[in-house]
């Protein structure tokens, strides 16, 4: 008797026990997170702004700021005096939508959706002019008209609401993507190009697109398979990654001269995506890919062209990077 | 001053109370550490038997009846120092009635124990081969119309030389099933994807419909439903299929990465096991499963990846028929192989290419 029970008590209640702790964690459902960030890291000079799950989230050294728009289907959010201008996208198009600072739809931008499947349009990859006045744009939405179906380069006028395109990539290249305009000369435009080398593999270029002079200029060559540039806010510097292979990236920073890029300085490889100046000289923002699947939203000072201080702002969270974020001054747009 | 019960004294101890309390002291040890293995024991058990569940619901041994081994399984073997498994992947979308669908996705992974190499050669969809019969020529993904998987294990080992130790098939289910298991996926997508025709045919009311894709480059993270997106697109890439097995291989690759290095990936193996079941079918034992599994988790390899469908190894022709083939470069094909496999399956690739060449002006057109 002595012995069943022993048996009972340190064989049998175990070995369940130990079944049923598995079966519970073997149906365990995912938890969701809510975005946690530590602002004490972001420096007081700069907002970040971020979407996820339909949350366009506002980072500043103060705190988080969230609004909830309803809208699963954002991608894309940059800032736009107090409002946001996001990317809506759907099944078969997008839109650029323009948020209030409550969360409230204002205008539809750019409509995606002409209820046939064959003459929908994207619109993605907003960039605000530094002015505000002009928001720039890739888009497809000339398909019909000349036979390209990547995406070209657009421009909208915000007060005239006139649309313009200035860059159409050649035919079956891969299209444009993420433009950027310069914080100090209003008529230049940077924006990544892809295209196919003579064995067809892949690569991208980030080029240059003067407005007044309707002229483009490589800032990189084929061989650096350079994307995802982006000034400094005094517009002297650029920051931009190489892609090494379909993993690793190394970050480059160089000086923007009127002939392109000089001084190009490899700074860090790694698996980043989006690198950003601070509006404090010296420091950086990128997204790291982090070994659970998930991204880091990540600073660092860049000394003697190396990483130096680098802390993460988001941590253990489900951040990914299909979006990016921006970099703002909080001076003229923090509430 | 009497405090109500007794100091023991120790100097007065027994050698017989002594002995006493290191027994009792070694019954409680033995008791924790029973407890301890029955929880563990208890723990595995749970795991054992989802696998044991997910093993037989999947394995498709009883399917693996080749032309070559018409009347007995396949011999399945413990890893020794090398092993060849062919990865396949079909579109059995709802528009698919029959019960052996076409395999358009076959690679082999070459794994070399001994010298911790591992090796992925792709193999193009629409190269043009003598099926296993030999009496009549069609595209490589065309023969597991036959008998199913073993055909396709057989037009391998027929065309290439090389034994086919193990095989994995997974279907379109099974596959945004397994990237939707392990939380999704992260993807440096290295060129844009754009597609006005990619088939609504998982999951849709109407399977015979299109929608229009717009990947764009950078990094993504996708579910299972945009991964098999992103692999499965092929119509504006202007490299074909040649692009799309690129990216078939880079997300095998990312996949690999995600959940060797990710916890809770592995955490997610048997919500896996619920969701896989019937989704694939595989010969994998659970014992080469953990041998492989450790082989990859000991090891940081870096597999050598080879397509056959670059220009160097293969150029695009017509069948009789206007189908859209790849004719294999037998010279070039055999040298990889070779480099691979050995000179005895680079032989026997260059034989089968070549008499596939041969007999072009008949079955095919090369421009």
């Amino acid at each position: 008797m002595k012995i069943l029970r022993a048996v009972i008590i340190f064989a049998l209640i175990p070995l369940i026990a130990g079944y049923l702790v598995a079966s519970f964690k073997g149906h365990k459902t995912q938890s969701t997170v809510s975005l946690n960030v530590a602002t004490n890291n972001i420096l007081p000079t700069d907002r970040i702004t971020l979407v996820e799950k339909g949350i366009i989230s506002s980072i500043t050294q103060k705190g988080v700021t969230s609004i909830s728009t309803n809208d699963q289907q954002l991608i894309e959010t940059i800032p736009l005096g107090e409002n946001y201008v996001s990317v809506d996208k759907q099944t078969n198009y997008a839109s650029l939508l323009e948020f209030s600072s409550t969360g409230s739809l204002t205008r539809t931008l750019l409509n995606g959706n002409t209820n046939t499947i064959d003459t929908m349009n994207w619109y993605t990859d907003p960039a605000i002019s530094a002015d505000q006045k002009e928001i720039a744009f890739v888009s497809d939405r000339d398909k019909d008209k000349t036979d390209v179906q990547d995406n070209a380069l657009f421009v909208k006028n915000l007060t005239t609401n006139s649309v313009k395109k200035i860059v159409d990539p050649d035919p079956h290249s891969g299209g444009i993507a993420n433009p950027v305009w310069s914080p100090i000369n209003p008529n230049l435009i940077t924006y990544d190009y892809y295209q196919y080398d003579d064995a067809y593999n892949p690569y991208s270029v980030i080029k240059e697109y003067d407005i007044s002079t309707q002229s483009t200029n490589p800032l990189t060559t084929q061989k650096q398979n350079a994307y995802q540039g982006s000034f400094s806010p005094d517009g002297k510097q650029f920051i931009f990654l190489e892609r090494n292979n379909d993993i690793t990236t190394t970050m480059y920073i160089a000086d923007v001269t009127p002939e392109g890029l000089s001084h190009v300085q490899q700074i860090a490889t790694g698996d980043f995506a989006y690198p950003k100046f601070s509006n404090t000289p010296k420091h950086i923002y990128y997204l790291q890919a982090q070994e659970n699947n998930n991204y880091d939203l990540d600073t660092a000072t860049i000394q003697n062209n190396n990483m130096t201080n680098i802390h993460a702002l988001s941590t253990d969270q489900e951040l990914q990077a299909n979006s990016g974020f921006t970099v703002s001054k909080t001076t003229t747009t923090s509430k | 001053m009497s405090k109500g019960y007794d100091i023991p004294n120790l100097e007065g101890r027994t050698r017989l109370q002594t002995t006493k309390e290191k027994s009792i002291l070694l019954r409680f040890l033995l008791c924790i550490l029973c407890m301890i293995l029955c929880f563990g024991l208890g723990y595995g058990i749970f795991y054992l038997h989802k696998l044991q569940l997910f093993i037989s619901a999947n394995t498709g041994q009883e399917v693996a009846v080749t032309p070559k081994h018409t009347t007995s399984l396949p011999t399945i073997t413990e890893p020794t120092d090398q092993a060849n498994i062919l990865l396949l992947g079909s579109d059995n979308d709802q528009k698919f009635s029959g019960s052996n669908p076409l395999t358009q996705t076959m690679m082999v992974v070459h794994i070399n124990y001994d010298t911790k190499k591992v090796d992925m050669f792709s193999i193009p969809r629409d190269l043009w081969i003598q099926m296993p019969k030999g009496t009549s020529y069609g595209k490589i993904d065309q023969a597991s119309e036959e008998q199913g998987i073993p055909s396709a294990i057989a037009v391998v080992e027929q065309t290439f030389g090389i034994h086919i130790d193990h095989y994995a098939w997974v279907g379109l289910y099974g596959f945004v099933k397994s990237i939707d298991a392990i939380g999704g996926v992260n993807l440096q997508i290295v060129h844009p994807v754009l597609d006005y025709a990619y088939p609504t045919d998982i999951n849709s009311s109407n399977p015979y419909g299109y929608q229009r894709l717009d990947i764009q480059p950078g990094m993504q993270h996708m579910d299972g439903e945009h991964a098999l997106q992103y692999v499965r697109s092929r119509h504006e890439d202007v490299v074909g299929d040649f692009g799309r097995t690129q990216r078939q291989r880079q997300l095998l690759l990312t996949l690999k990465a995600t959940v060797l290095n990710s916890p809770s990936a592995l955490g997610q193996i048997p919500q896996l096991f619920d969701t896989l079941n019937g989704q694939i079918k595989t010969d994998i034992t659970p014992v080469i499963a953990l041998q492989l599994g450790s082989f990859f988790l000991t090891n940081t390899i870096t597999p050598n990846q080879f397509t056959l469908t670059l220009p160097t190894y293969s150029q695009i022709g017509w069948s009789t028929d206007n189908q859209s083939i790849v004719i294999g470069n037998a010279t070039s094909s055999a040298q990889l192989i070779s480099n691979i496999f050995g000179s005895q399956a680079g032989s026997t690739t260059y034989n089968s290419l070549v008499s596939v060449q041969n007999i072009a002006s008949q079955s095919a057109k090369v421009p």
